[in-house]
């Protein structure tokens, strides 16, 4: 009787004790539904939002990262010239001084089969490829003049997202979170969405990688079907209600342990497991498209066969943002047209550019496009040629690599709307005004998030490193 | 360094040489099988030969005249692209054969061309190639290759026999020769000179002399590292100018001419560390020493570590009594989900390995390097690509979501479950301190202890009420005669305890 009373008295001492844990859990679960945390950065929430370096003219990024690299020549870019001198060899003039293996001087000068006209009050020139997409042309600002310095995936993608061309150094992504935090207290900093339309040019997991930087800042990769987040579901038989006791009895037994031995990292230990548990729940919900309307669905291309993939992350990426997510990069991976470009093409494009142009009205519709900055585009852009490699059958044609001059799209805060920035020469190879590079447009990323480039950094191996390496400039022209 | 280092591959295992000419003997014209495969009187091997001939003339046409036919300029890639495939060695090796004149090849050479020849060449006359059946031969082929081991090479080094001169260049631009350069070492270094030796070897021998000041320094704070969680010098990856000083300098220095005198003992320097009071401090912090020491560098105490990936896994795999404690061979892959590695560049599928094999220790886990195992990125693996001396430790709810989520540590709390309830224990509370023990090395103290039986109690009530929640629980098989609402509670509880932070920490 008397073991019995006392068992009860530390049992209820100790649920006092651990009104952290127990009681944060239970509170968690109310505050789950909105998601975005309140108060500035404690020292157990490395991923709590942090004071920029100036004031930041834009909350969160969606990076829609068209991997595989699309053409800038057939959807952007219209080149008479190309008409002119279509079947011919490329004038001298352009391959003066290149050094570029990938580009065949055996190739042919080949037009676009594809029809351009101008949009908006600014007018944009959009191929018939993006009939939608087109629509937002007095939202976007279309940078021509875009360089790269490799010109294979892989390189040119980890160039795009880590600032150099081989692996092991952080993703934008993560120095963004490293830098600004975020503000979602139920879901991570920096998410991933995949396309999932079979085999692509994708670098994989390096290149939303943390490298050095401390895990937290790792992108992490969500999926809409089965569970979003790696092993979110509880193990098979493990009901809620058994999860929360699993919990509590683990976050108790810490505590109890944190008295015994008081170390900070059962504190932090202690957070991991609310977070993960406030995961559990805020992510399904999150996903759950169900509260959607129909004329958003719509808009996203969310049900329709070709669009549905991609729009569906679009959306999903909105959802993010509005729950306080820093940074979202999506991926579509199927653009590498070596051949049958034009067939190819406008699959890709049926696939992708609702669910842009989806997002890029809803976000503005709701308010949210002056604090999210969209950015569009691949590693590097395509060739004014056609391919050899596969033969030149007629309507089979292909285009190659091009590192010298392609398009990327940038929208939202910070940055001008209905402009067009910087140009390629008349056959569209070199950029050769305002020319802009990955650094550049890195730079200017951070610097719309109010962190300058050049203070981002991180002691490693005896040095400061940064996004940037030692290069790039805020590009100046583009920013409103 | 001017020594170069050349590819050379050693040996011929591959059985696959043989196994052409093999097809080519059963199916040549003595046998009757075969006469269906030749219409006329020649024999099938010169009607090929004649035919791989043609083929070759071509590909070599449009090597020396790139441009002028794109089918076989691709052809001719192809051939360098994909040659060797299967073993993943030897690109461009094909199209280095096909320019060998056919009495300069060697048979190991003309039948890999041959191989090759049979999978990809009926682009020359494709007619002649189901005339002669040559599909057949070479599903025959495959299906003999199938039942031989698969080939392998062993990729080996040795010094080049020219010195190769080396030059400075310009601002690290390769086409902007500077000066030459000879092999040195460092100034502040004891001085060195290759003389007669191999540079390679007489380098060796140079880093481990007895008065180069580093080698054992660097050594000896590495393996500091490992069990006090920092080294004596913090940057155990830079003992130069940019590095930092060591906090115990003449430990260092002790440490070093102890190894150096042990000869190079490693096993011995791990006795002298971990028996030394130092070690055996706890980890406990006195009150003072949080503002006189706050990062512990003194070592007035013991520093808590979480665990490394590999360990954290090691040791569900032991407390559980699942681990397959198997030495060397071969990597394995312990399941995890597909889309892990469907991530990675050019896709890759992830067919775990089976039991025994999966339950091996974390060290032994391949590595995709574009998608590595997802627990070890959790837990803080580092980047596969780069060396790293120092492991960074990080608290995450994604290491809180495997640990009480992944199937792989719900089963090792399931097997444990097991283990405790087959010793030959009287009750509850008894079983309770078993597996704090085999979990924490302690028994739990007495708000512990309570804690944990109000948990179990409340288990087995809830599974006794619910014997559908226990069967769908409980998947793993338990000793003969375990009621399954108990084998289910017992998951459960070993599952916290397989989640507490004390379990993942070196205290």
């Amino acid at each position: 009787m008397f073991y019995q009373n006392l068992a009860n008295l530390q049992r209820r001492h100790f649920l006092q004790e651990s009104a952290c844990g127990l009681g944060t859990i239970a509170l968690a679960d109310l505050l789950a539904a909105d998601g975005k945390t309140a108060n500035a950065a404690t020292p157990l929430n490395p991923l709590a939002p942090k004071q920029s370096h100036h004031r930041p003219a834009a909350k969160n990024v969606i990076f829609l990262f068209m991997a595989g690299a699309p053409s800038q020549l057939d959807l952007f870019s219209p080149k008479p010239k190309l008409k002119q001198l279509h079947g011919q060899p490329v004038p001298r003039m352009f391959l003066e001084g290149l050094d570029d293996n990938l580009i065949k001087g055996s190739a042919r000068v080949f037009a676009s089969p594809r029809d351009f006209r101008k949009y908006g009050a600014c007018g944009m020139e959009f191929s018939d490829y993006l009939p939608n997409l087109a629509t937002c042309a007095d939202d976007l600002c279309m940078i021509r003049s875009m360089t790269t310095s490799v010109s294979n995936h892989h390189p040119g993608q980890l160039l795009m997202n880590c600032g150099v061309s081989h692996f092991g150094l952080p993703s934008m992504g993560s120095w963004v979170t490293y830098g600004f935090g975020s503000e979602s207290r139920n879901l991570p900093g920096f998410v991933v969405l995949l396309s999932r339309n079979g085999p692509g040019d994708i670098g994989g997991a390096a290149l939303w990688d943390n490298a050095f930087l401390p895990s937290e800042f790792r992108g992490v990769t969500f999926r809409g079907e089965g569970d979003p987040i790696l092993h979110l579901s509880s193990p098979k038989g493990i009901t809620p209600n058994m999860q929360r006791d699993r919990l509590a009895a683990i976050i108790d037994l810490n505590r109890l342990r944190q008295k015994q031995l008081p170390d900070p990292e059962i504190n932090s230990r202690i957070a991991a497991y609310e977070l993960a548990y406030r995961m559990q729940t805020a992510a399904p919900e999150l996903v759950d498209l169900a509260g959607e309307s129909k004329h958003t669905l719509d808009l996203y291309g969310v049900g329709d066969e070709k669009a549905n993939w991609f729009g569906s992350n679009c959306l999903m990426a909105r959802r993010m943002v509005e729950r306080g997510v820093r940074f979202v990069q999506l991926y579509h991976f199927t653009w590498d047209d070596h051949s049958s470009l034009n067939k190819k093409l406008k699959e890709n494009c049926e696939m992708t550019e609702r669910g842009v142009a989806g997002l890029i009205k809803d976000l503005k519709q709701r308010g949210l496009l002056d604090d999210t900055l969209v950015v569009w585009g691949g590693e590097f852009g395509r060739t004014p040629m056609n391919e050899v490699r596969r033969g030149i059958n007629p309507g089979r044609e292909g285009r190659d690599h091009h590192p010298f001059g392609f398009t990327m799209l940038m929208a939202g805060g910070g940055i001008k709307r209905g402009h067009i920035f910087g140009s390629t020469d008349e056959l569209g190879y070199h950029a050769v005004e305002d020319r802009v590079d990955v650094h550049d447009l890195q730079a200017t990323i951070l610097h719309c998030l109010g962190l300058d480039h050049t203070q981002l950094t991180y002691r490693h191996k005896g040095r400061d490193f940064r996004l940037t390496d030692v290069a790039g400039n805020v590009i100046e022209k583009v920013l409103a | 360094m001017t020594t170069r280092q050349q590819n050379q591959f050693t040996g011929h295992f591959s059985q696959s040489n043989s196994i052409v000419r093999q097809s080519l003997i059963q199916i040549g014209p003595a046998t009757p099988s075969t006469r269906s495969f030749c219409s006329d009187s020649k024999p099938l091997k010169s009607r090929i030969e004649e035919l791989q001939k043609r083929w070759e003339s071509k590909c070599l046409h449009a090597w020396r005249n790139p441009g002028e036919d794109s089918t076989w300029d691709r052809q001719w890639e192809v051939l360098g692209l994909i040659w060797g495939g299967n073993l993943g060695e030897g690109q461009l090796e094909g199209c280095e054969i096909a320019k060998l004149d056919w009495s300069k090849r060697t048979q190991r050479q003309q039948d890999d061309l041959l191989d090759y020849f049979l999978h990809r060449g009926s682009i020359i006359d494709s007619a002649k190639f189901s005339e002669l059946k040559l599909g057949q031969l070479r599903n025959r082929l495959e299906a003999l290759k199938k039942e031989f081991p698969r080939a392998t090479r062993a990729p080996t080094m040795r010094a080049a026999q020219t010195h190769r001169q080396t030059y400075i260049h310009q601002r690290g631009e390769f086409r902007d020769r500077g000066p030459d350069v000879e092999p040195s070492t460092p100034n502040c270094l004891p001085g060195w000179s290759p003389g007669n030796e191999d540079a390679r070897l007489s380098l060796a021998r140079w880093l481990i002399s007895e008065n180069h000041p580093l080698t054992a320094r660097v050594t000896v704070n590495r393996l500091w590292q490992k069990f006090f969680g920092r080294g004596l010098v913090m940057t155990t990856e830079d003992f130069g100018t940019r590095g930092e000083l060591p906090s115990h300098p003449k430990l260092l220095d002790w440490l070093a001419s102890e190894f150096l005198r042990s000869g190079w003992d490693v096993k011995a320097l791990h006795r002298l560390i971990v028996t030394s009071a130092t070690y055996r401090q706890s980890s406990d912090s006195r009150r003072d020493l949080k503002t006189r020491d706050p990062n512990n560098v003194l070592l007035a105490r013991q520093n808590s570590l979480r665990v490394s990936s590999e360990t954290v896994r090691d040791l569900g795999l032991a407390v559980s009594g699942l681990l397959y404690a198997k030495m060397g061979g071969a990597s394995v892959k312990p399941p995890q989900p597909e889309r892990v590695t469907m991530e990675a560049f050019g896709y890759n599928d992830w067919q775990p390995s089976p039991a025994p094999e999966c339950y091996r220790r974390g060290l032994y886990t391949f590595i995709i390097r574009t998608a590595p195992f997802a627990q070890s990125t959790t837990f803080d693996s580092p980047n596969p690509n780069e060396i790293c001396t120092r492991r960074e430790r990080s608290n995450t709810p994604l290491q809180a979501l495997t640990l009480l989520n992944d199937p792989v540590f719900f089963e090792m709390a399931q097997a444990m479950a097991d283990r405790v309830l087959r010793q030959n224990l009287k009750s509850d509370a008894e079983r309770i301190d078993f597996a704090f023990r085999l979990c924490i090395s302690r028994t739990p103290n007495l708000n512990e202890k309570q804690r944990t039986i109000d948990y179990l109690s409340s288990q087995l009530d809830l599974f006794a009420t619910k014997p559908d929640a226990a069967k769908e629980l409980v998947n793993y098989e338990f000793k003969q005669g375990t009621p399954r609402h108990v084998a289910a509670a017992w998951t459960n509880l070993c599952s916290v305890l397989l989640n507490l932070h004390e379990f993942i920490t070196r205290d």
